[in-house]
Order: structure tokens, then sequence, then C-alpha cells
């Protein structure tokens, strides 16, 4: 009895060394996959009720999941299965239908009017209306939110119609204006808005049931959604598992029916085992130079010339993308509008940037730093692009920094060196991207030579009355030609998602963040 | 003793104080500003300079440094540790929510390595040198050096993915289920405890093989005393204040090591709270945490000082 016991201790021993050892052999890089497009919105069999649809995300809504007239990070992905807005746009750019029934832009351009959808109920059983409507963008306005800048006020003009009168026109309004999310004025009444905080009432598909921080959102089907038949669902858990491997392998136990994430090998594992992975381009990984300093020599144009050059990013992309990278040289992803397909790009080329060096005054390279974001910049990517720098001359030194300190560089500024971080967009809008992080009002990138011409294109481009792409490549050819920052690869986010999870629509409205709750459903 | 436990007392308030003040200072000279981060996070968003500068006045971080920790005293003595940044919450709500799912994990992992890691090293001691002594030290050493995050992801790819018979993560009160609670408790712990079970073995085999060689021990046995009274009664009982010693720290061990393993398993106890604040800089989470451990590590060194005098008659406090 004591040998078997002494053997069952050492065998669990030596089992838990093979399990360690018993990995498989290392996944040889992957050649890229065709370009991500959105995942298909919906499933050609017939939906089928009922059920709970539980997906894990790495982090949860971090302060308010039903009071969003106050500043702070916006939770769509939360939000969405509770709350609506007025209308809602899709990754195409398409403007479509939620709690406005329809909407006039007035010819000078001055004024917005919407049609209110009646009949709509708050989870609270009040009705939705023109008074609440309104109600709700005057607590926006009162707390002065980016999102309503170019808003004046909100006249009534009926029981279900609203104007929303302006101060300055710009096509991104109606994007924008999708997550400023309607909330039941009576529960506001009740509660105030720490009450709402973590009580959301709203007109979505799912009421709200229980929230635990790092633990588990919880939503429960909204019998009197004025969608007739939807939800399909009866609800939605959202767990959140900060950990990715901790959260594949529940994944994997069955404990969740999708995960999202951006972990590019994560996704490509899952993606292996059978599962689908949806997945959409959410931005971009960029060099970001301190072009507005100008004892710094990345001033130089030419110097960003020389490294856009040097940098072979079809290697990188094909060693560390695991299909769901996809290289790039603009702002705008390969299957948004605006997309330049015939941009010069400035493909990898090391003698050409080394002679643009030795145009530039530095023959023999120069010495800098490449600051990066740990939390969103691939570690192997950046010391690929420190090797090629090296082959030109340019000797990087690489100083890796969490959050929170590349945070204080973004908003700060930097001095003599290239940040390397995560660029988000729209591929819907261009313009809201570029305006919130590139135009001159911008907080973000102080330390980027930000021209008053670039700001006349973006002015332009943005002011048309209706989103046009030729108008937004203007811009981006003038960013390309400005080398205002280097754009290196496409990054994607996705969701693996089981193969009986139909119509979840994520990646498939302008916001990563949003998907369609009333849509989805479980064919299991 | 009285005398010697308000001395003690004392100087845990003095302690406390320079602890938190360290750890004000230390985060507010950390890169970063939690308003910046707060509005950053999540996904694209325009953020005008007013609202940032709406919320910095909000958590009244415009203020000068030394107000703002004197504040934050004067709060803590009223039981108001402050409100959190990003979740807009009281701390002490969070604190106070988290807190029993730490306790329950550390004291358990405690627990375990007491119940196992002193009979153990009793074992080893009294059958010094024979198989069983051979086998539990080799694991005990092993114990000792492997990593708690790669045995926890071990733990998970062996007996929740492969095997089935284990959830992978989460955390369920026992009053809620306590089936489920317990099935998801047992790695956690294990791997709490993994540490605390080698050390306590180890520390009382040795603290066992010194006092087993007295003259008191062999005249106990002279004595035609029973083998439990003269191990347990006489040799035990003496070879104890080293092996309290240890237990008292391997506390402060078994919290630090909760840090990984809350993380690993998805347990949403108070070293998660505070890893994901440190990552924001939620100050008044990071300062509330830090004052409720160092209180806790300072009531555990004095209750273990207190127990010297129990275990051993001639120690005495003046």
């Amino acid at each position: 009895m004591k040998n078997i016991l002494a053997l069952l201790c050492v065998g669990i021993l030596l089992g838990l060394a093979v399990a360690g050892c018993g990995e498989p052999s290392p996944t040889p890089a992957p050649a890229p996959a065709p370009a991500p497009s959105p995942a298909p919105a919906t499933s050609p069999q017939t939906p089928k009720s009922g059920g709970t649809f539980r997906y894990i995300n790495p982090r949860g809504p971090a302060n308010t999941i039903g009071w969003l007239a106050e500043p702070g990070p916006p939770l769509g992905l939360y939000a969405c299965t509770m709350m609506e807005g007025l209308v809602d746009v899709d990754y195409k750019g398409t403007v479509k239908p939620k709690l406005a029934t329809a909407w006039t832009i007035a010819p000078d351009l001055t004024s917005i009017t919407f049609t209110l959808r009646l009949g709509v109920k708050f989870h609270d059983g009040t009705d939705f209306n023109a008074a609440v409507a309104k109600w709700n963008y005057d607590q926006f306005l009162a707390a002065k939110l980016a999102n309503v800048k170019d808003v004046s006020s909100v006249d009534v003009i009926d029981n279900n119609t609203i104007k929303i009168n302006l101060k300055k026109y710009s096509n991104t309004l109606l994007s924008t204006l999708t997550s400023t999310y309607m909330v039941s004025k009576a529960a506001f009444d009740k509660v105030g808005k720490d009450g709402l905080r973590w009580n959301p009432v709203g007109t979505g598909p799912f009421k709200f049931v229980s929230f635990e921080r790092d633990v588990v959102l919880k939503v429960a089907r909204f019998p009197d959604y004025w969608q007739k038949g939807k939800p399909y669902l009866d609800a939605i858990e959202a767990h959140f598992i900060i950990d990715p491997l901790t959260a594949s392998a529940a994944f994997e136990a069955g404990e969740a029916d999708a995960i999202g994430g951006d972990v590019a090998k994560v996704l490509y594992d899952l993606g292996q085992k059978g599962n689908q992975v949806l997945k959409s381009y959410t931005g971009a990984i960029t060099l970001i130079p301190d072009s507005k300093n100008p004892d710094s020599v990345w001033s130089n144009l030419k110097v960003r010339q020389a490294v856009d050059y040097a940098i072979d990013r079809d290697a990188i992309v094909k060693a560390r993308g695991f299909g769901l990278w996809t290289t790039t040289y603009e702002f705008a992803p390969p299957d948004a509008s605006a997309y330049i397909k015939d941009l010069p790009a400035r493909t990898y080329n090391p003698e050409k940037a080394k002679q643009l060096l030795a145009e530039a005054g530095y023959p023999n390279g120069f010495t800098t730093k490449i600051i990066g974001d740990s939390s969103t910049t691939d570690k192997e990517a950046t010391v690929a692009v420190q090797g090629f720098l090296s082959k030109v001359g340019i000797e990087a030194q690489l100083d890796w920094v969490d959050f929170a300190g590349f945070v204080q560089y973004v908003m700060g500024g930097w001095k003599d060196a290239i940040l390397a971080c995560a660029n988000g967009f729209s591929a819907a809008n261009l313009n809201q991207g570029i305006d919130f992080v590139w135009s001159q009002t911008a907080a973000f990138f102080p330390s980027v030579l930000k021209t008053d011409q670039l700001q006349t294109l973006l002015n332009e481009s943005m002011g048309a009355k209706d989103y046009d792409p030729a108008l937004v490549q203007k811009v981006l050819r003038y960013m390309h030609d400005e080398v205002m920052f280097l754009p290196l690869y496409c990054i994607t986010r996705g969701h693996a998602v089981k193969p009986y999870v139909h119509d979840t629509g994520f990646y498939t409205q302008q916001s990563w963040a949003v998907f369609t709750p009333a849509d989805t459903w479980l064919s299991k | 003793m009285t005398t010697y436990i308000i001395r003690r007392l004392v100087q845990a308030f003095f302690v406390l104080i320079i602890v938190t003040l360290l750890v004000f200072l230390a985060m507010h000279l950390l890169p970063g500003d939690p308003i910046l981060i707060f509005v950053s996070s999540g996904e694209l968003k325009n953020t005008s300079s007013e609202e940032i500068e709406a919320l910095r006045q909000q958590f009244g971080l415009d203020r000068p440094l030394l107000l703002q920790y004197v504040d934050w005293l004067a709060g803590v003595a009223r039981g108001d540790f402050g409100i959190s940044i990003t979740h807009r919450r009281p701390v002490m709500d969070e604190i106070s929510r988290r807190l029993p799912i730490t306790f329950q994990l550390s004291a358990l992992a405690l627990v375990i390595s007491t119940a196992i890691g002193l009979p153990a090293g009793v074992v080893c001691a009294v059958r010094r040198g024979k198989w069983v002594d051979t086998i539990v030290t080799v694991l005990a050493n092993a114990g000792i050096t492997i990593p708690v995050f790669w045995l926890g992801i071990m733990l998970i790819y062996l007996f929740a993915l492969k095997m089935g018979w284990l959830p992978v993560q989460g955390f369920t009160p026992l009053t809620v289920d306590f089936w489920k609670g317990m099935r998801q408790m047992v790695m956690p712990v294990f791997c709490l405890s993994i540490f605390s079970i080698s050390s306590t073995t180890r520390q009382t085999r040795s603290s066992m093989l010194e006092v087993m060689r007295q003259d008191y021990i062999r005249t106990a046995w002279a004595k035609g005393l029973k083998e439990r009274v003269v191990i347990m009664k006489h040799g035990l009982k003496n070879g104890l204040i080293p092996i309290v010693t240890l237990l008292g720290m391997s506390f402060s061990f078994i919290v630090g090591g909760s840090v990984l393993i809350e993380n690993v398993f998805n347990i949403p106890g108070m070293s998660r709270l505070m890893v994901n604040a440190v990552f924001v800089q939620d100050y008044p989470i990071v300062q509330g945490f830090v004052l409720l451990i160092a209180v806790t590590i300072l009531l555990t060194n004095l209750i273990v000082d207190i127990s010297y005098g129990w275990l051993d008659p001639r120690i005495r406090y003046g």
C-alpha cells in the first residue's frame, strides 16, 4: 500500500511535468490569410428561440453600465444588449433606423430632424417619446461630452419628432450619435444617476439582471421589446476572464459559447479547432515620430520616408500575424471604401532608405528610441522593426512602458523618439478616427506636426453632407506624403464562436465593440 | 503582557502611517495619470480636455499631494476609504465584497498546509532516513521550487481540459452552491498551499530532529512513555516555535501568491482587484488594499509573538 501511495505521488508529479512538456511542437507561422472582412450578418437557417448565450471578454465595463451622460470610457459591448440609440451604423457605414425611423438633414446643414419610433417602451414600462429623447440629449449636452460637441440644442417638434440643432455640421455626427443611448427619465427621477449607473433602464432587447465586477454581467429577454418576436435568446451572460490562456481553456471546456480578444495566436488556434472566427480590422500598428519638435531628427521628412522604406512589413506580418494581420501603408483598412488602392507605397527598399538618410544628412544613421506600449504592441514585431532600422544604420533603443506610462506619452507628448502603438479606426467613417486623433483639436499625439493644410482637408471631408471616400482619400494621401505616422500592419479583433451560435453580428457594426443581441440565436 | 500588546499596537500605528505614505508617494511618482488612463481605455472615443479636467476635479486629483494624503487619512479615520476612480463606488464596498473571497482561499490554504505539513514533517523526523522520509523530502523540495502560475496552468490543462473533472475557472460562494464552489476551489487552494505545505514540512522535520536529540526526550523514552506522548507532548510542543514563526510568514506568502492564482483561475478576490487597480493607477483602491494587508500582517505577527509565550513559558514580555 505504501509503495502504491509513493508511486502515485511520483506519478502525479511526472504527469504534471509531462503535461507541461506535452505541448504540441511550435506551430509554424501560417501563411497570411486573405484580408478579414466582417462576418456574414445573417445565417441562412431559421432562428430558434431559447437558450443562454455566454461569451467571454477580457474585461468588463469599468465605471458604469447604465448612465452614459458623464465623462468616461464607452461601453458598447455591454450597453448594446440593454440600450439603444436613435440610429445604428454598420461596418460599411450605412446608417440604419433604430429608435428613430427616419431623419432629415436640413438643406443648410444646421439641424437634423428625427422621426421617433412609436410604441417603444423602456424596461420600467414607461414610454419612449420626443420629450424623453430631448431630456437624454440635454444630459449629454450638460455633461459637455465630446460626442455631442457639434450639437447646440434639441427641440421637441411633436410627440415623436425632435430636431437636433447644430453648431457645425459634420458627416460623422450620425456615427457618433449611435453611442448616445436612451435612458428612462422616469427611472432617473426615481433613483438618480447613481442608481442608474449599475441598474440600466433602456429600451434594448434585454433587461438588466445582475452585474458582478470581474465576474459576470447577466441580462434577460425583455418581453415588451419593440421588435416583435425578438430577441430569440432567453438570456445573455458576459463573463470576464483577463488571462487569455484561462479564457481560451474555459471556452474549450464548454464554459462559454464565444470568446473575444485580440491575441492573434489564441484566435488562430481556436479557429484551427473548428470554431468560427469572426473578425474585422480595428486598427493599425503604427510608428509615430515626434515630427513637431524642430530639434528632433524626426522633423526631417526624408528621415521619416527613409524609415518607411527600411521596414519589411511583409516579413513581420508573415512571421507574427497568424493570418490575422495585413501589411499596410495607409490609415484606411483594405476593406474601407476610402482605401487607396493605387497609393505609392514605400515598400521595403533598404538601399533607397540609406540614400534618403544620406540626403537628409545622416549617411551613417543615428541613434533614437522606440517607445512601445507593452499592452497592445507585439514585442517580437517591434524587435524586428528595431532590426530593420539597424540594417540602415539607425540604432533604436527599445523602451517598453505599461499602458499607464504610455498614455502619458500619447497625451503629454514625447521627444526624439517614435511611439509604437495601436491606432484605432472605424472603417465606416474614417473621418471620425482621423478627427479624434489627428485633428488640431485632438488631445492625442501632441508631438506630431498637425498642419493647417491637413486640418483644411479634414474640415472639407467632414463638412460634406454625405461621407465622401474621395475627400477622405485626399486627407489620407496628405498624411502618407507627410509621413505623419508609419502604419505597419492592420490588426484585427476577433471572436471565436462555437458552430451552434448564429447571427451574433460581431464585427458587422461600425464599432467593434457592438454586436446584434436581438438577432443572436443558438441551434443546439 | 497588556503593556507589551499596547506598545506593539502603538508601533503598528506608526508603521501603518509610514507604509501608506510610501505607497501613496510611490503611486503618484509612477509615470501615468489615472484620468488619462480612464478616458483612453476601451473603444475609440473622442475626449475633450473639459471632460478630462472635470474628472480630475471630481476625484480631487487637482489638489496638492500632501492635502490629498491628509484628506485620505482623515477619511480612513472615519471609516471612509474614498471612491474608486474607475469603479466610482466606495472603496470599502469593493473591499468588503472581495475580502471574504481571498480570505476564504487563504485560510483554507493555511489550514491545509498546516494539516498536511506538520504531520508530514513529524513523520519524516521520526522515520528519518526511511523511504517515507526520502519521498516526502523530495516532494517538499519540488513543492518549494514549482512556480505556482505554471502549476495552475498545468492543473487546468490536466484536470479541467483533458480529464474534465474540475471547472477551469471561477468562484462560487459555498452558500450559493456548495459543490460547485468546492470543485472550483480545489485547484486554486492546492496551488496556494503547495509552497506552504512544503516549507512547513521541511521546517517541522528540521525542528523535530533537533528536539528529538535532546536529553529530556531521551528521558521520556526511558520512562517508557508511549511514542505518541513523547512525540506530541514533549517533542512537537518544544519544536513548535520556529514552525509557528514560519506559519505566520506563510500567511504573507499565501496572500502574495493569491495575486497570481486569482488571475490564473479568474477569482474575483482582493488580489485581482489590487492588480487591476495598480495597472490603471486607481489610487484609492491601492491605498485601501495596502492598508488592509499591512494591518493583517502586523496583527498576524503580533499573534505569532504572543503565542511564543504560550508555547514556551520561559518567554516573558516586559
